[in-house]
């Protein structure tokens, strides 16, 4: 089976000042191993919010998820966490690395959790991702000093550590400069080319653009799910195109 | 609209704001407590010495007494204005009883004696001379516990009944030794031939400073003078004392709570601001100005300071009342009422003042930041260089996220450091004040060295003979391991002006028993001489210095080989070794020591054997004289352990969750990545332990060297100086410590189940 990541019948509600508000509702999609998905929608769709739900960083309040044939509205808080750091990445929209830390400790920090005592073999893997990266230099800087695209990639890099599934990204590129953005892009697709399936979420069409699959949301629903087949570079107004008839078509 | 913010606000968090409010209340009366006191105290002492009329230099005096020559010198002496001689009946303690208790054990002189008839009057708390009638008897403040005014007290059988108590300019202070009890004149007629009577030789001075001259004449003249002398100063300076260091006690209290109360302001102050970070932000954004923004938080804490103070200061009038009466001072009803009603009001005032303009402070600190930082993420706080991982390692991650937070954000940790450390130092210090002064060698702070019993035998008939008696007992007995026999005599000193002065110097082989020394040590020959730290500090000589002795005649220049600390008898002696002359003995002291578990048994024995003297258990001695001191101590030393844990229950507690709250960011970033709710508990138990450790190290090191210091200061203006503590490790290293770890914990674990509910999502999606 080459599922890894399964959401069926996906709801979820918060408990507000005036009741219950529903965010997600009935929502049923699947990953396969190695697949690149973008989820799109306009702000308040509910696309984080199902993020955060399918990553068990949040539980649903209907239906279930599933990671690699384990049901995680089964799994406690504990488990749920170990996925998180040994099988999962996330990038975030802010780069969201801790001041106190340099880069390179920044990056080691998940596999140190894990295990402390092999710290020269996780420095090495961490300097090798940097290297990839092009921010190796930059290892032994406060985070304060780098721009935003250097602290992207590092963060792209911390969350590669653990040699992740899959990779989730909360807007990565939604704080950057277009030139920032691209380079970031570039790596998630140099990252998927070897074998990590992502799960993008933005709301950017030449973004979502370069993933092989647009998962188009509305109101807490799916409204539209579009195959582009997967991206080899080159010329991206074509599938832009497509991306921005397929979100009008459903009047957003 | 302003009203509505700061009510929504304080019904929400009410339990914070009844603390805060009940702290500033606190501070406030003691405070205006404080204020007040020291006015009344100011005029207290004098309002009692010249309501008693109290004379400018005494001598006590048992024996023959020539009454024509003293009236000769009084006339003849210029300095004179007035002079009296009292009587006063020296009643051995077993034969008198108030209530069912008898003060066989009492090391007090207590005694009988008249309503004076021109000075030095026996007055109640009015101020007014006291006249009791036949059968009624005036007790001295001291015993006022457990004696029931209307009540039965039994002196030598004879049956009184307790008509008050009596203010006494003299003999009130427990560093003096003698107690008087006021009687009718029938009365004392009648019990004349119980005890044995003394004399109280009296002058008023046409210049009170002219003391020390008149000191000297008198010695000079060779009048009676088997017995101590006072002067005015000195009762002034044993009454006074009490009252000063009391209002002193109170203050620093005060400020230690205004100080709790600020941190408690500070903590529970920028938790909301980070609680409401966006909300300002939005607020500045659309053109709210710093200052409205400030008043809005301003009003909340006004209001609480406002309600604090004024609640402080109604409540200080019983407050004050209560303190001024256990300091025993003597009460004037008219005076001073407006003064220090007015003072005490200042002090509440100023009280709210200092806070407002503290939060104002915090607040105006706070929204320096500018709007978009504001709006967006926690960028508040700078990003700091940590420490390289590598250098904590070994440690693992969880205890290197916490302590490396330690290093980053090393000011906020700071405060919280400074308050852990300083309670430590609250605890320990009055801790172990409390276990030197109670322990046996304190002693060595009055004046004589360790032993299980001292003998004292003074103003008795052939004197010489009886010691003679005593010293040849304690040589014989098997079962005293060291004795020896101090004699006190009376010589003169020549002055680098040419004039004399009289000192008491105490002669016998000091080294067996050496007192507390703060500097150099007892004599080792004849030419040596040790002196008390007060009468170092009078003659102003120090270790090396010599003195000249001039005593019939005779010159004899000593050189001054230390200076030891004594607390009794107005803690001005000297100590020499130079042979006694048996006609010239003033008082005798033994001092022994008995072999192991003889000792209860042999001092009874000793007692029974030399009723004429006054045997001393040397524990019970101490319990007496320093008695009410060390109970005073005690519970200083636990309501500073019970405040002190409960001021790190509250801290801990608004400072976790201040914590807490600042770091929701960050702690949602390591949720999503990964850790678990334990991880970042663990990671602030690391922070927490971390600080508090080091906090009562610190506070144990400061407590120990500073503290003792301090205690030494308070110890030294009675008299004793060169004070060491003598701690009990087990309680002021252990069991303390350990108690104020687990204020800490206790609430920091509490305080920390929040973070098992970290919202990551909410917290993810805010930036």
């Amino acid at each position: 089976m080459n599922t890894i990541l399964k959401a069926e019948n996906v709801g979820k509600s918060f408990a507000g000042e005036n009741g219950e508000s529903r965010v997600l509702q009935n929502i049923s999609f699947t990953v396969e191993k190695g697949e690149f998905v973008s989820i799109m929608g306009p702000s308040g769709s509910g696309k984080s919010t199902l993020l955060y739900c399918v990553s068990g960083m949040d539980t649903v309040s209907e239906g279930r998820v599933e990671f690699c044939g384990q049901d995680l509205s089964r799994c406690g808080d504990e488990i749920r966490s170990d996925l998180r750091r040994t099988r999962m990445g996330f990038v975030f929209q802010q780069p969201s690395l801790l001041k106190n830390l340099n880069v390179l400790d920044n990056i080691m920090l998940i596999a140190l959790r894990e295990n402390k005592k092999d710290a020269a073999a996780i420095q090495s893997r961490a300097m090798a991702l940097m290297e990839k990266a092009g921010i190796a230099a930059l290892a032994d800087r406060g985070i304060d000093s780098l721009s935003g695209g250097q602290l992207q990639r590092a963060g792209v890099c911390r969350a590669l550590m653990c040699a992740p599934e899959i990779l989730f990204g909360d807007e990565p590129t939604g704080a950057l400069n277009s030139s920032a953005a691209q380079e970031v892009m570039e790596m998630f697709r140099r990252v998927n080319a070897a074998g990590t399936a992502i799960l993008l979420v933005t709301h950017d069409a030449k973004i979502a653009a370069q993933s092989e699959r647009v998962i188009l949301m509305r109101d807490g629903g799916i409204a539209d799910d579009i195959s582009l087949g997967r991206y080899q570079g080159g010329a991206l107004e074509e599938r832009t195109a497509r991306v921005d008839r397929a979100t009008r078509a459903i009047g957003i | 609209m302003l009203w509505k913010i700061v009510k929504a606000d304080l019904a929400r968090s009410k339990l914070i704001n009844v603390t805060l409010t009940a702290f500033v209340c606190a501070a406030a009366m003691l405070f205006a407590a404080a204020a007040a006191i020291i006015v009344k105290l100011s005029g207290s002492v004098d309002a009692l010495m010249t309501a008693a009329a109290a004379p400018d230099y005494m001598q006590m005096h048992a024996g023959e007494f020539d009454a024509a020559r003293m009236a000769r010198f009084a006339k003849e002496n210029p300095l004179v204005r007035s002079y009296q001689t009292l009587t006063f009946l020296n009643i051995d303690g077993a034969a008198i009883r108030i209530g069912d208790t008898a003060l066989s054990d009492s090391v007090q002189d207590n005694g009988l004696c008249v309503q004076s008839e021109t000075f030095d009057f026996l007055v109640g708390n009015d101020g007014k001379a006291l006249y009791p009638a036949a059968g009624e008897i005036y007790l001295p403040l001291c015993y006022a516990e457990n004696a029931p005014v209307g009540g039965d007290v039994y002196i030598c059988g004879r049956r009184f009944t307790l008509a008050g108590f009596l203010r006494d300019a003299q003999m009130e202070s427990s560093f003096a030794s003698s107690k008087r009890f006021l009687v009718n004149p029938a009365d004392y007629a009648a019990l004349r031939a119980q005890g044995t009577e003394e004399y109280l030789i009296e002058f008023l001075l046409t210049d009170r400073a002219a003391a020390g001259r008149l000191e000297t004449a008198y010695a000079a003249a060779g009048l009676e003078a088997n017995g101590p002398a006072v002067t005015y100063a000195l009762f002034r300076l044993m009454n006074a004392l009490s009252g000063g260091i009391l209002a002193g006690a109170v203050i620093l209290l005060g400020v230690i709570l205004v100080w709790v109360a600020f941190l408690c302001i500070r903590f529970t102050l920028l938790a909301k601001l980070e609680e409401d970070r966006r909300e300002i932000g939005v607020m500045r954004a659309i053109g709210l100005a710093r200052g409205d923004i400030v008043r809005i938080y301003l009003g909340k804490y006004a209001l609480i300071a406002a309600l604090g103070c004024l609640l402080g200061l109604a409540f200080s009038v019983p407050a004050r009342g209560l303190l001024l009466h256990n300091m025993r001072l003597y009460m004037d009803k008219a005076g001073a009422g407006f003064l220090s009603s007015a003072c005490g009001a200042l002090g509440a005032a100023l009280l709210f003042v200092a806070i407002t303009a503290y939060v104002r402070g915090v607040l105006r600190h706070a929204f320096r930041l500018p709007i978009p930082l504001a709006l967006r993420a926690c960028g508040a706080a700078k990003a700091a260089k940590g420490i390289a991982y590598r250098k904590l390692s070994a440690l693992g991650v969880n205890a290197y996220l916490g302590l490396g937070d330690l290093f980053a954000r090393r000011k906020l940790y700071g405060t919280f450091l400074l308050v852990l450390l300083l309670a430590s130092f609250i605890v320990i210090v009055p801790q172990n004040l409390y276990t030197t002064v109670k322990s046996d060698s304190f002693i060595g702070y009055m004046g004589s060295g360790v032993c299980d019993m001292r003998i004292d035998l003074q103003q008795a008939e052939d004197i010489a003979g009886k010691a003679t008696q005593i010293e040849t007992a304690l040589a014989s007995d098997p079962d005293v391991v060291k004795y020896a026999v101090f004699t006190t005599e009376n010589h003169m000193l020549r002055m680098p002006d040419g004039s004399v002065e009289s000192i008491h110097i105490d002669l016998g082989r000091h080294e067996l028993f050496p007192a507390q020394y703060a500097e150099g040590g007892a004599p080792a020959n004849e030419e040596e001489i040790a002196l008390s730290a007060l009468e170092a500090k009078a003659l102003d000589k120090k270790t090396g210095d010599t003195l000249t002795l001039e005593t019939l005649g005779v010159s004899r220049t000593l050189r001054v080989c230390g200076v030891y600390a004594d607390i009794t008898n107005g803690g001005k002696t000297a100590k020499a070794l130079f042979p006694a002359d048996a006609a010239r003995a003033m008082r005798y002291m033994f001092a022994a020591d008995f072999a192991p578990a003889k000792a209860d048994a042999r001092i009874e024995a000793y007692r029974r054997a030399f009723a004429f003297a006054k045997v001393s258990d040397v524990e019970k001695y101490v319990g007496q004289t320093l008695g009410g001191s060390i109970s005073a101590m005690r519970t200083a030393a636990l309501a500073s352990l019970l405040a002190s844990l409960a001021v790190c229950m509250l801290i801990t507690a608004l400072f976790v969750k201040m914590l807490v709250l600042r770091d929701a960011d960050t702690r949602a970033v390591l949720r999503a990545i990964g850790f678990t709710a334990s991880d970042l508990r663990a990671q602030y138990m690391t922070r927490v332990c971390a600080v508090a450790l080091l906090g009562f190290v610190l506070g144990a090191l400061l407590a120990n060297t500073l503290g003792e210091r301090l205690a030494g200061a308070l110890i030294a203006s009675l008299g004793a100086s060169g004070l060491r503590f003598d701690a009990e490790p087990l309680r002021a290293y252990l069991l303390c410590p350990a108690l104020l770890i687990l204020s800490v914990l206790l609430p920091a674990r509490m305080n920390l189940k929040s973070v098992t509910k970290t919202d990551i999502h909410a917290a993810l999606g805010d930036a």
